[in-house]
């Protein structure tokens, strides 16, 4: 990717990722959004048509459509509609559960992706993380949709549960019509309580690496460039956008650099009241996402891949920005939280002791 | 250089002005390509309305760079975005 223009600054995101909704009918034990209830503030149908406005006037090109689950708004295929009028690229992240003939007639749209979510190929391993009944209503989305030839993915979120279920999901997929991306998994929301049972571990994360390269048509959005092969390089991202190419909306209308970093401290401002075009040019929080730099990562021979990796991460697991990604194969920067002082190495590499007792911190 | 030709954004393409040039943006991927062409095209030249002649005579006229070196430049940038596949090529008027 030609990173030196992105960092010259661009006028305005390439995509915003737009969580329309808190409310969801599931209670997915990893939900980044600890999603459940709708709450108070959350933007009304005006609004939500202001920010299509906003963006659309700004040439924003898509919006990653998310929640809670999108479809709990009455409102919402009303709003996709007014997107797709405005010319906007919509990919929806769904639970699959409204999802009807119906519904799949009016998405029925060339500016729609459908990214229904998965995490298990059968219903007793995906019910158990997302909820009884899942998986079934998931299927019959993705039925509907494939019967009007939209473009559809599963999403599965990569967790110590849905590791062992890729094969068969890279074949629920094929036999779906389907694609299949994998996410990463983040400790924000609920998933911060679960973070330390369901994160993969680093040997487990090298397999997934090797997978990868031997599933080039599952994609991976720009969830693991930390790890991105060479053979992947040319597929994604190598370096986090948040502030540069990407940013988030909340469903009370909170504007953050990142889907994942909906913290008080990354509130970069707030839609319909402030102008979205000065909180993206002018927001102290965007310049030090654009500023920021991963010291510890620049003389590692991976940089060009990741350029640190994930800064959500890395501040989840140790509460400060420009930390190395703990997910990164290499490590050579990496920082332990909770070394407080001397540690036996045993003749073994002590990056990866340290490595490991970070990854793996007891619940 | 075909001069007469006209060219449009492919199916899914979309591009906006940026301070270096244009940024193309496909959903096919979705990606993106940086073309650092500054203020040498305008994004409109993609909806179809002007030829290339038309567009290699403008620029030739704004900066006073010889026509055939502006042509074969033009030339070479409309190859490599339809190679891309952002754009298309539409029949000779």
């Amino acid at each position: 990717m030609s990173n030196r223009y992105v960092e010259m600054g661009l006028s305005a995101p390439v995509n915003v990722a737009w969580e329309v909704t808190y409310e969801c009918n599931l209670s997915c034990i990893h939900c980044v959004s600890d999603s459940g209830q709708k709450r108070d503030g959350e933007l009304t149908t005006e609004q939500c048509r202001q920010v299509i406005d906003t963006m659309s006037g700004m040439k924003v090109f898509q919006f990653n459509i998310g929640g809670g689950e999108p479809f709990m708004r009455g409102d919402f295929l009303d709003l996709m509609q007014y997107a797709h009028e405005m010319g906007m690229v919509t990919c929806i992240s769904t639970n699959g559960s409204f999802i009807d003939g119906e519904v799949a007639r009016r998405l029925d749209h060339n500016l729609v992706y459908i990214q229904v979510s998965l995490d298990g190929a059968s219903a007793s391993s995906n019910d158990a993380i997302r909820g009884r009944g899942s998986f079934r209503k998931a299927l019959r989305a993705i039925e509907c949709l494939k019967r009007r030839d939209i473009e559809v993915s599963i999403n599965t979120v990569l967790t110590k549960l849905s590791l062992p279920e890729l094969d068969a999901l890279v074949d629920l997929a094929a036999a779906s019509g389907a694609t299949l991306r994998v996410s990463r998994f983040r400790p924000s929301g609920r998933g911060k309580r679960i973070w330390s049972q369901l994160n993969v571990s680093r040997e487990q994360m090298l397999y997934f690496s090797d997978w990868l390269s031997c599933h080039m048509d599952v994609s991976t959005g720009d969830s693991f460039f930390s790890i991105t092969a060479e053979d992947r390089r040319s597929l994604g991202l190598n370096m986090c956008g948040a502030g540069k190419l990407t940013c988030s909306v909340s469903p009370l209308g909170e504007v953050y650099p990142c889907a994942f970093l909906q913290e008080k401290e990354f509130l970069a401002g707030k839609l319909p009241e402030q102008s979205f075009a000065s909180i993206w040019e002018s927001s102290p929080v965007f310049h030090r996402f654009r500023n920021l730099d991963v010291k510890s990562c620049e003389s590692c021979d991976r940089f060009d891949f990741c350029h640190g990796g994930c800064p959500a991460i890395g501040y989840h697991t140790q509460r400060r920005l420009g930390v190395s990604d703990p997910g990164c194969l290499v490590m050579c920067g990496i920082e332990d939280p909770l070394d407080a002082g001397e540690h036996e190495s045993e003749g073994k590499d002590e990056r990866l002791i340290l490595a490991s007792s970070w990854l793996e911190v007891a619940p | 250089m075909r001069s007469q030709a006209v060219w449009q954004l492919a199916e899914g393409a979309q591009v906006r002005r940026e301070g270096f040039g244009l940024l193309f943006y496909s959903c096919r991927g979705p990606r993106l390509y940086f073309l650092s062409s500054k203020n040498l095209i305008e994004e409109s030249f993609f909806e179809g309305k002007d030829t290339v002649r038309e567009l290699v005579e403008s620029i030739h006229a704004k900066y006073g760079l010889s026509i055939s070196h502006v042509g074969e430049k033009v030339d070479q940038i409309l190859e490599s975005l339809q190679r891309k596949g952002l754009i298309y090529e539409q029949p000779i008027r």
